[in-house]
């Protein structure tokens, strides 16, 4: 597949579909052809089941097609990736699904696109990872 | 509006054999590599319009003469071809077929619409005076220039005759105050002085005062009058002379005496009578200078021979001596007589004069009988002349008493004693010259006064004249400078509103911007440069923005200036950008990409870049901005030296392989074709390796052939696009296994590969041209790349080739900004928000924990 | 199309404006000025020099 450049998590892309603060940044990137955006079937997950929790299982399958349509989806688990997963997890002490996320990062050498101040601001600190704010 | 149809280099810099560039009238974009020939092509452009290079002629020891020529060939042409059909070449010179091209040649000799990557800071580091003389192309001031100097000229030339003409009015008055004998005035004189001193001059004469120039006319005449009447005091004054002069002749005849000349004369006839014969001592004088002179050995009177020895000539000569010695008495009288004569001829000549001046001014009253007793006087004297003019040995006592007698007779003193009494007589009833003379002094003085004031009065008119003359033209020179700085400062404004408005759409921070150009007078014409560095309104921009920034201000200037010379050469619309895009930083390239392709839509703008990501991206930036159609885009995909740059569409190399495919029927066709393949092998292999990111092994020379990508391609086509390989894996495999001709044949052609056999050789042509026909589309004229989504799916721009991942749907492919349309707020209106979404993420993260 | 005018038109034009408005520039100067300009000789030395400052002077210059 096309090189990653940039992994998507699900705060990015809630507030991309809801044309949210932010989302004019989402646009902005995923316009510039050389970016290739991703996301590990894991967050697509999250936004799919809150999606069903929220407005339904038409809207949440909606959403599923849509997003394959413009993001590449991840769905390595292989052990030496899931292990990458466990110790975000735990050294972190960030959700599973974020915790995915960075091991996605991380594993593609791109930048993380969130909107998720709480969970990322520290790990920005500690420039473990390169971050996009989309807000 | 006119434009470049095509740009044709041979022999110039990095272009060897001969190269088209076609621009079709369009807009050109154009990648290559470092080091594969783009620049060339700017300079090739910049030598024909303007006959040289200018970082060539800017770099100290190099030159367009010495180093435009490319080093492996003889012959250097470069020809353009405009859209209206004039051309421009270097060996013909300009063929312009309408006035529209006519001026477009005109304006492109400036070469201010090329802006190089390393001169987009060359306004920002130049100092104030060079910044000047950078905007002087768009400021052509020459002409007002010229008229302003003209008149400073003008002016200068009427503060000369202001100078002079006061010059002339010191003169005059200081002649005036010398001639009324008051002191020198500093400047001028004033009419109330000259009417003052005048006036004190009058009141002697009791002719009233004078209270100003103009009756000075009046007061000459009244001072005339009292002249008048004093009587006629010209005959006075005649009479006088003639008093003067009898005084004179008295004077003159009484110095007339014979006595100085008796007494030499009666000396001289005594030692005549003494010595002997006077004629004699002439005769020893002349012969003993002639023995002397001559050494003669005989008597020069009687010839007789003497003795030829010096002793008797000696003797002689001694003799002789002794005999001029005794007549030495007689020589010095005869001297003193001469003498005598001499000062008596004198005073008889002084005494002719008087009276010949007496005898003028006595024949000017009509006065004939005193004129005949003068002549009387006359005539005495002509006897006494004749008496000084003989030679003393013809003087004798007799002689010289009667003319003594005679002179004594003459009785001159009573006469003309009695001459002047009769005068002083008639003198008498006659003006006094001590009453006339003041009056007449005075009469000249004021008539040189009248003329002098005159004179003045007409330098003063000059004077006024010229000092308006000089006021007038320095105020309208004055008025044409601030014209033309309030124009100049006004253009600048503009400039500065066109560069903001341009840099604004680069970098949008409102902490920054507010650029400013500033004209000096005061450093001859330097430009101020400053920017707005957040709460510094006006600093150097050099002294606070980072590199980035710079460039991007450099680049708004130079399109600002650009777009100036636009406004005063309309028909003049070539825009040349060499790799000035990757000098900016990646933050501010898309904004520059898109304010180039909008704001500048109506330029011709040949752009080059040697960034491949770029150049991709500029061809979509093209499709964003609707400028597609304008735009031809070019790649340079390999440069020789022998060769040159490379610019074949791979199309056309395509079509070409055909043709030799199907032309192949030698051996020597088979290896054409065998290199053509391996040449186009190379191009595809380039795009792949671009397009799919392909890793190979790093080299030192960044230039990778056919044998370090090759394997990477296959490998990932295998891998991870299978779609591809399964569409086309016959093609990959023939080629994979005829490595040695795809490695070795190519575009390099060498001996090995001349032993290849035809059939082989065959088979790989046609292998690489079915190759070719798999990855490059002939609808969008693009290659293969991977999908956006799904992973693993390859399809070219328009998705006519398409190789969709086996087992899954084909997507077909869409355009960045239609992606973003489609999902930008797709679902705006469902309940998640981002705020709800965190909000079940906390509540998540607390259920785990407990 | 309209005629670009060029920046020494543009400054001759503001030029003449203000020679107007200067009461100390007499009239008929500026129109001997005027007229210099449609003979473009405007920078010509000798035509300047001889160009009359008042009213009162002869048709051609000064005397």
């Amino acid at each position: 597949m096309a090189e990653v450049t940039h992994i998507v998590d699900a705060s990015a892309l809630i507030a991309y579909y809801r044309r949210e603060s932010g989302h004019e940044r989402f646009a902005e990137i995923l316009r510039c052809e050389e970016n290739v955006l991703a996301m590990h079937s894991i967050n697509l997950l999250e936004v799919y089941y809150d999606y069903y929790r929220s407005d339904g299982a038409s809207i949440a399958d909606q959403v599923w097609g849509k997003t394959v349509s413009f993001l590449q989806l991840i769905d390595k688990l292989d052990e030496p990736f899931l292990r990458i997963v466990g110790r975000w997890k735990a050294t972190e002490g960030i959700s599973l699904a974020d915790a995915f996320a960075a091991a996605c990062a991380e594993h593609h050498a791109a930048c993380l696109m969130t909107a998720d101040h709480k969970d990322f601001d520290p790990i920005e600190k500690k420039k473990e990872l390169s971050i996009i704010w989309i807000r | 509006m006119v434009g470049i149809e095509i740009l044709e280099v041979e022999g110039f810099r990095g272009i060897g054999p001969r190269r088209v560039l076609s621009f079709e009238g369009k807009s050109v974009l154009l990648f290559g590599e470092n080091g594969t020939g783009k620049t060339s092509f700017v300079d090739a452009l910049e030598m024909l319009f303007t006959g040289e290079v200018t970082p060539l002629e800017r770099a100290q020891g190099l030159s367009t003469s010495q180093h435009g020529k490319n080093i492996c060939r003889k012959r250097t042409v470069i020809k353009a071809t405009l859209t209206d059909g004039s051309e421009v070449s270097l060996e013909n010179g300009q063929t312009p077929e309408t006035p529209t091209a006519e001026n477009y040649l005109a304006a492109a000799v400036q070469p201010r619409y090329i802006l190089r990557r390393r001169q987009i800071l060359d306004f920002i580091e130049n100092p104030p005076k060079d910044r000047y003389e950078m905007l002087e192309p768009f400021l052509p001031l020459g002409e007002v220039m010229n008229i302003e100097q003209a008149l400073r000229d003008a002016a200068k030339a009427a503060k000369s005759e202001c100078d002079e003409a006061r010059e002339r009015m010191l003169t005059l008055a200081r002649r005036i105050a010398g001639a009324l004998g008051i002191p020198t005035p500093g400047q001028d004189i004033s009419e109330s002085t000259v009417c003052q001193a005048i006036s004190s001059l009058l009141k002697s004469t009791g002719i009233g005062t004078l209270r100003s120039i103009s009756e000075l006319e009046t007061a000459r005449s009244s001072v005339d009058g009292k002249l008048k009447s004093l009587g006629d005091f010209e005959e006075a004054n005649h009479i006088r002379n003639i008093l003067s002069a009898v005084e004179t002749l008295i004077k003159t005849l009484s110095d007339v005496h014979m006595a100085p000349l008796v007494s030499p004369l009666q000396e001289m006839w005594r030692f005549q009578r003494d010595v002997g014969a006077a004629f004699f001592e002439d005769v020893l004088e002349r012969g003993l200078k002639w023995i002397r002179a001559e050494e003669l050995d005989f008597c020069p009177l009687c010839g007789t021979r003497w003795d030829t020895k010096p002793r008797d000539r000696n003797a002689l000569v001694k003799r002789i001596e002794s005999e001029l010695r005794e007549m030495k008495g007689l020589i010095a009288s005869r001297r003193c007589v001469i003498d005598a004569q001499r000062m008596l001829i004198d005073k008889i000549n002084a005494a002719n004069a008087a009276s010949n001046s007496l005898k003028v001014l006595l024949e000017g009253l009509g006065r004939g009988e005193d004129v005949s007793h003068l002549d009387r006087i006359v005539a005495s004297l002509g006897s006494l002349r004749d008496i000084t003019q003989c030679r003393p040995d013809e003087m004798s006592p007799d002689k010289l008493h009667v003319v003594t007698d005679a002179w004594d007779d003459v009785r001159w003193e009573p006469s003309l004693r009695e001459l002047a009494q009769r005068y002083e007589q008639v003198s008498a009833s006659l003006p006094k010259l001590e009453d006339v003379e003041p009056l007449t002094r005075l009469y000249g003085l004021l008539g040189q006064i009248q003329e002098l004031w005159g004179e003045r009065e007409s330098v003063l008119k000059t004077l006024e004249e010229a000092t308006r003359d000089h006021e007038v033209k320095r105020r309208a020179l004055l008025r044409a400078e601030e014209a033309r700085k309030e124009v100049v400062q006004e253009l600048f404004k503009k400039l500065d509103k066109e560069i903001n408005n341009l840099y604004k759409r680069i970098d949008s921070d409102p902490e920054r911007g507010n650029i400013r150009l500033e004209l000096r007078e005061a450093t001859r014409g330097g430009v101020r440069l400053w920017k707005k560095f957040y709460d510094h309104d006006g600093s150097d921009p050099r002294a606070y923005e980072n590199d980035a920034r710079l460039d991007c201000l450099g680049l708004s200037i130079f399109l600002a200036l650009r777009r100036f010379y636009r406004d005063e050469h309309s028909d003049f619309n070539l825009l040349v950008l060499d790799d000035v895009l990757t000098s900016i930083d990646t933050q501010h390239t898309v904004a520059v990409a898109e304010l180039i392709l909008k704001e500048f839509a109506d330029y011709q703008i040949l752009l080059t870049t040697h960034d491949r990501i770029w150049y991709e991206h500029l061809r979509d930036i093209q499709a964003r901005c609707g400028v597609k159609s304008r735009f031809v885009n070019k790649a340079i995909h390999n440069w020789t030296l022998t060769e040159g740059p490379d610019l074949s569409e791979p199309d056309d190399e395509s079509s070409h392989l055909e043709r030799l495919i199907a032309d192949a029927s030698s051996p020597e066709s088979v290896q054409d074709a065998a290199g053509a393949a391996g040449r186009l092998l190379e191009h595809i292999l380039q795009e792949m390796r671009y397009s799919l990111r392909l890793s190979v092994q790093a080299k030192r020379e960044e230039r990778y052939g056919i044998g370090e990508i090759w394997p990477s391609f296959y490998k990932k086509a295998q891998g991870r696009y299978p779609g591809l390989y399964q569409k086309c894996q016959g093609t990959l495999d023939a080629l994979n296994i005829r490595w040695p001709i795809r490695n070795w044949v190519g575009a390099h052609f060498n001996d090995w590969a001349s032993r290849v056999g035809n059939q082989d050789g065959l088979n790989f042509a046609r292998s690489v041209g079915a190759l070719f026909k798999c990855v490059f589309c002939d609808e969008c004229r693009r290659f293969i790349q991977p999908s956006m989504a799904p992973a693993g799916q390859l399809s070219c721009r328009c998705g006519h080739l398409l190789y969709p991942v086996p087992g899954k749907e084909a997507v077909k492919p869409v355009s960045r900004e239609d992606l973003v349309k489609a999902s930008a707020g797709a679902f705006k209106d469902a309940r998640l928000d981002t705020e709800l979404y965190l909000r079940w993420k906390r509540e998540e993260a607390v259920a785990e924990s407990n | 199309m309209a005629r670009v005018v060029s920046i020494s038109e543009q400054i001759i034009d503001r030029w003449f404006v203000k020679l107007k408005q200067d009461d100390t520039v007499p009239e008929k100067f500026v129109e001997g000025l005027e007229l210099l300009r449609k003979q473009r000789r405007l920078s010509n030395l000798d035509s300047l020099r001889r160009l009359q400052v008042s009213a009162e002077e002869g048709e051609n210059g000064r005397h």
